[in-house]
């Protein structure tokens, strides 16, 4: 009798599972399915006026050729998309490293002041970054850094400081007992740190590179401010814009475009979003404690 | 032991200057800004005037309203986003669940999603009464429409309801990390001791995670304060200035109205509460002494 | 004991940190502004005088100068010939798609002409951005740059752009129209050189309406008509969620002014009863004769402009920039007349006429030498005469500024040249409006138009206030924002403070922080009990 209650309650449970599961997919879905709707449309809407254009009557590949297809002075959107994987992906490799390094300093080495400092560091970044932006162009205008490394260097911090105590957390959890069996062996500190620690903190490092990568492919304003002169340099978001005339009030914003250029931008996002599922979701698993 | 110091000294170089450039620096510049009169009349030539951004933003500002709105549009945000995303959490946390992955990547498409063009189609389907929300979905609900331009109160629901698309799965995936690294056999010795689940979950799981839901707060307390977006595009503050945000109106003071000192002054403001507000927090959760 | 007390520590370090830098920053600043207000007694203020005369008006008739001749144009900027060493300009250019075919045409033939230019341009600006502003400030503005006329007349008045009066003779402007002139004039000095004019007109859908209504009592006869018979919307227009841009046409129909001088200065006229008259008259349209559609955004792919396209509105009021997408969707059935008149006080409703076109950056902004100068000014010329304004018309159906290309265009349109047939009737219609349209104020002033009526306005047709309380409040937020950007001078004195005042007030601010250090002492005490 006792078995069977048990069993009705798990059957329950579990189906109260998946129809809420089913019911939030649903619900991160279907503005989606918009988005792809509209980039196979021939006409610049955003509201679909009756139900029934939910399912289209006709699939045009209009907005996908003239992505792909357009030559502006020197650029194409497919030129810009490399621009903003190569970008975003500098990004990513640097701000995994700078978090690392930092969560390792702050995690085993003993610097003057470090509590004071981290302390400081981390709430300095509560600064708004539309404040920021200004500031940052006439400095690297100085510096005459208004290019790919100027912006490289300006999107690292923002996922650094964060993701850097978050390493901190995961590298707390891997004893040192490691690093010092590898620098008896022969290894540099730091050589123990790249070959020992960077592979056992694999979740944060993945994590890191993720919020690094989006960060720089998304960006808009910063990079719209650094790079506007060069058309070659273009990044995938600035030249979305431009082409589905969204940067000039003056001209009709075509949705189909614009859509259609994040349908393509996004694929390669979510595609890396899945791929490292299992690691994302490992990756704040130091931050839980089972002390009270 | 002074030269081991000086040497992990260099571990937290990178982040320290660049910190010191990309955040301190217009950090600085914008509280020099504030002192100053700089806008377009006074662009070439500015003066110092004192605390007058000051004394304007408190006589003459929306000072109250504005904090208002931005403590309705941060906490409510928050407390549905962080609820959305544990309840999530716990629904795949279970062991018995199959298919949670693919649970997992459809769910965690809003966050892959470009941020730019989900804004747009949100923004399409709140129209009333023409977009997919107040013509298909609310209906189904039996819940009333939602109409943003006539009213505060369903401008807030737009509002909230669009963040918690946006963000839920960022918050699911750091639950779900968090929930998974609990040893299960803490739940099989309450098991044993006949333990209820309203008792597991509020002995167990609860405190378990209170770090984590205290960071994640924590951060995204003061992301969202600093979410300039989603107001922007979807409201523009709202009728009147109802859903105007500190960070909404500094960025209209300095971008549309080109006074850069007083947009600066409103900056200064928006941050020194979010710094208050978030120590407060720090330190009656405790939860950056395990960093430092 | 200790771990609570070291972890306790790092924080209160902080805060004290944090502290002793800004107790430092703000007596560093109170004492510098002290210093420097003790030896520059004065601040620049700045002169309300503005009144935007239009240049003299010694020539009449169309002057013979021909800017399309490289002579005629270095003889201008004081040239004999070429240089022998090239030059390179900067140029921001902000034109559509479609627009930028026609520049670029223009472009092909320059750079055929002016050998010894080189032109470096940037495309994908916007209009009225601040990213124009920011690179100034860098040092970084491109020589050229091509924006709205307001926009343009407040960087004129930041002393970022060139006084073109100062570079070019008198008789120049003669070549465009007076309405376009004047909009790139400012307290007698032309700042920049117009390539087109814009203004909104009235778009409707011939299947629905029979006739373009003349007065608005037409207007509301016939979109209560479409209602009845089509049950469609008679007007789709978003009056609750401008900027003003369009209302403005409704507010000089009822009798009003946005402006108006008083002893000199000028001052908002927002609260009058035109407005009031003008905020009842649409709301009477939208709530209670329900012909009107409260749409959220403007434009062929907001809400109005896809409602006109599927045909589920009659009317709505856009600019002929978004002429293409409608000519698309309802091909001869679109039509375009003038705002009509306003039944009430026999006024037409006028829309802003206002202009877009070339200005140059001043050197400060740009870091230019004289004679790139010389070649921006031929450039600017060059791109604002016939040939290139016809091309803009004939490609892009911009409405030309050059008065020759201008009155082209009338002749095309009188010959029904353009094709399709009915395009004619439609830009005739269009064009008509222009003689019916009020002067787009470029004053700086006017910046701070935009958001006190959208706030007011949105307000009002959310029902949270009556006409007269918007009127009120959209005066008040706009005097209020013209103080706080000096542009209007305060009867409160707003005081500056001495430097030992402000740490009095940076340490009261900051004593809302002692409470927690308390709390936290509080908190010790009690475990030290426990």
């Amino acid at each position: 009798m006792a078995i069977r209650r048990y069993k009705i309650l798990k059957i329950l449970r579990l189906l109260f599972s998946y129809i809420i599961l089913i019911i939030m997919s649903f619900f991160a879905i279907f503005p989606l399915y918009y988005v792809f709707m509209t980039s196979f449309s021939n006409a610049p809407n955003l509201i679909s006026l009756s139900i029934s254009d939910l399912i289209p009557k006709h699939i045009y590949f209009t907005a996908y050729k003239y992505l792909i297809s357009t030559n502006l002075y020197g650029g194409s959107f497919p030129l810009w998309v490399r621009n903003s994987l190569i970008l975003a992906s500098s990004t990513a490799i640097i701000s995994v490293l700078l978090a690392l390094i930092t969560g390792y300093a702050l995690s085993r080495l003993d610097i003057p002041a470090k509590k004071t400092l981290a302390t400081f560091i981390y709430i300095v970044t509560f600064f708004p970054y539309t404040a920021t932006a200004v500031p940052l162009y006439l400095l690297f205008a100085k510096f005459h850094l208004l290019n790919y490394i100027g912006l490289i260097l300006a999107y690292t911090p923002g996922t650094s400081i964060f993701a850097a105590f978050i390493a901190k957390l995961s590298i707390d959890a891997i004893p040192s007992s490691y690093e010092e069996i590898a620098m008896i062996d022969g290894l540099s500190r730091f050589g123990a740190f790249l070959r020992i620690v960077m592979r056992l903190a694999l979740p944060v490092v993945a994590l890191t590179a993720i919020l690094g990568f989006t960060g720089a492919y998304l960006d808009f304003a910063l990079a719209y401010s650094f790079l506007l002169p060069n058309v070659k340099e273009w990044t995938a978001t600035i030249g979305l814009y431009y082409m589905a005339g969204l940067l000039n009030p003056a001209s009709a914003p075509q949705y189909n475009i614009f859509a259609a250029g994040a349908v393509l931008m996004g694929i390669p996002l979510m595609a890396l979003f899945i791929v490292s599922q299992r690691m994302m979701t490992k990756a704040y698993s130091n931050l839980a404690g089972v002390k009270q | 032991m002074n030269k081991q110091k000086l040497y992990s000294f260099f571990y937290i170089i990178p982040i320290v200057s660049i910190t010191l450039f990309l955040f301190i620096f217009p950090l600085v510049y914008s509280l020099y800004i504030s002192f100053t009169n700089l806008s377009e009349l006074h662009f070439i030539h500015y003066n110092y005037v004192g605390l007058v951004n000051y004394i304007i933003i408190f006589k003459y500002g929306y000072f109250l309203e504005l904090l208002k709105n931005t403590l309705i549009w941060t906490v409510g945000s928050l407390v549905t986003m962080m609820s959305l995303g544990f309840g999530l959490a716990l629904l795949l946390n279970q062991s018995d669940l199959k298919g949670k992955s693919v649970f997992y990547a459809i769910l965690i498409l809003p966050w892959a999603f470009p941020g730019f063009i989900s804004l747009l189609i949100w923004q399409g389907l709140w129209v009333d009464p023409y977009g997919m929300m107040n013509r298909l979905i609310l209906p189904t609900l039996h819940l009333p429409k939602v109409n943003s331009l006539t009213s505060t109160t369903d401008a807030w629901i737009e509002l909230i309801v669009t963040n918690d698309w946006l963000s839920f799965p960022y918050f699911m995936t750091v639950f779900y990390s968090a929930l998974q690294s609990i040893p299960k056999e803490l739940y099989d010795i309450a098991d044993l001791d006949g333990a209820g689940i309203l008792t597991k979950f509020v002995k167990i799981t609860l405190p378990s995670l209170k770090r984590t839901i205290a960071f994640v707060f924590i951060t995204s307390f003061v992301f969202t304060w600093n979410n300039f977006y989603p107001i922007y595009i979807l409201t523009g503050g709202g009728p009147g200035i109802s859903t105007e945000t500190f960070i909404v109106y500094a960025y209209q003071e300095a971008f549309s109205y080109s006074n850069f000192a007083l947009g600066a002054a409103w900056s200064m403001i928006s941050t020194i509460f979010v710094i208050v507000l978030a120590i407060i927090v720090i330190k009656y959760t405790h939860i950056l002494d395990s960093f430092t | 004991m200790k771990k609570i007390k070291k972890e306790n520590k790092a924080i209160s370090k902080t805060i004290i940190a944090v502290i002793i830098v800004v107790i430092i920053v703000i007596a560093i600043g109170g004492i510098y502004g002290y210093l420097v207000l003790r030896n520059h007694p004065t601040t620049t203020t700045y002169s309300s005088s503005f009144t935007s005369s239009s240049l003299t008006t010694t020539t009449s008739g169309i002057s013979n100068l021909n800017t399309s001749n490289p002579q005629v144009l270095m003889s201008l900027v004081g040239l004999s010939s070429p240089p022998s060493t090239p030059v390179t300009i900067t140029v921001w250019d902000s034109y559509s798609v479609s627009e930028n075919q026609a520049f670029n045409q223009t472009l092909a033939q320059f750079e055929q002409e002016f050998p010894w230019i080189h032109v470096q341009v940037t495309y994908g600006v916007g209009v009225g951005t601040s990213q124009f502003e920011t690179a100034a400030k860098a040092g970084q503005a491109p020589i050229v740059y091509r924006d709205t006329s307001d926009a343009g007349g407040a960087l004129f008045a930041a002393g970022l752009v060139l006084n073109l009066s100062q570079y070019l003779p008198p008789s120049i402007a003669s070549l465009y129209l007076p309405t376009a002139i004047k909009d790139w004039t400012l307290n007698g000095s032309l700042y920049g050189l117009p390539d087109n004019i814009n203004y909104i007109v009235m778009f409707y859908n011939k299947h629905f309406v029979p006739y373009p209504p003349n007065t608005t009592d037409q207007l509301v006869q016939i979109a209560e008509y479409v209602n009845k018979t089509y049950h469609v919307w008679g007007i789709a227009y978003g009056a609750g969620d401008e900027y003003g841009y369009r209302f403005a046409a409704w507010f000089a129909g009822f009798g009003g002014h946005i402006f108006s001088t008083s002893s000199d200065k000028i001052i908002p006229a927002l609260n009058s009863t035109a407005m009031i008259n003008a905020l009842n008259f649409w709301y009477n349209l939208t709530y209670n004769l329900k012909i009107n559609y409260l749409a959220p955004s403007t434009g062929p792919s907001g809400a109005e402009g896809e409602l006109f396209i599927a045909n589920q509105t009659a009317i709505i009021f856009d600019g002929p920039w978004d002429l293409n997408a409608y000519l698309q969707a309802l091909g001869p059935n679109l039509g375009a007349a003038p705002l009509p008149v306003i039944s009430q006080t026999g006024l037409r409703a006028s829309p802003f006429i206002g202009s877009t076109g070339f200005l140059i950056s001043s050197p400060q902004a740009s870091g230019a030498t004289p004679l790139q100068i010389k070649a921006a000014l031929i450039f600017v010329l060059y791109f604002t005469s016939y040939q290139a304004d016809l091309r803009l018309w004939e490609v892009a159906h911009d409405i030309p500024a050059n008065i020759q290309a201008y009155n082209e265009a009338l002749t095309q349109l009188r010959e029904d040249i353009l094709q399709p047939a009915y395009l004619n009737q439609i830009m005739e219609g269009i064009l008509e409006q222009a003689q019916y349209g009020q002067q787009f104020p470029n004053i700086p002033q006017m910046a701070y138009y935009w958001n006190s009526f959208h706030q007011y306005a949105s307000e009002f047709f959310a029902n949270k206030i009556n006409a007269s309380q918007a009127a009120q409040g959209m005066e008040q937020a706009f005097i209020q924002a013209l103080i706080q950007n000096g542009l209007l001078s305060t009867f409160l004195p707003l005081p500056l403070l001495l430097p030992l005042q402000y740490l009095l007030i940076a340490l009261f601010m900051l004593t809302f922080l002692i409470p927690l250090e308390l709390s936290k002492n509080i908190r010790k005490w009690c475990i030290r009990v426990e």
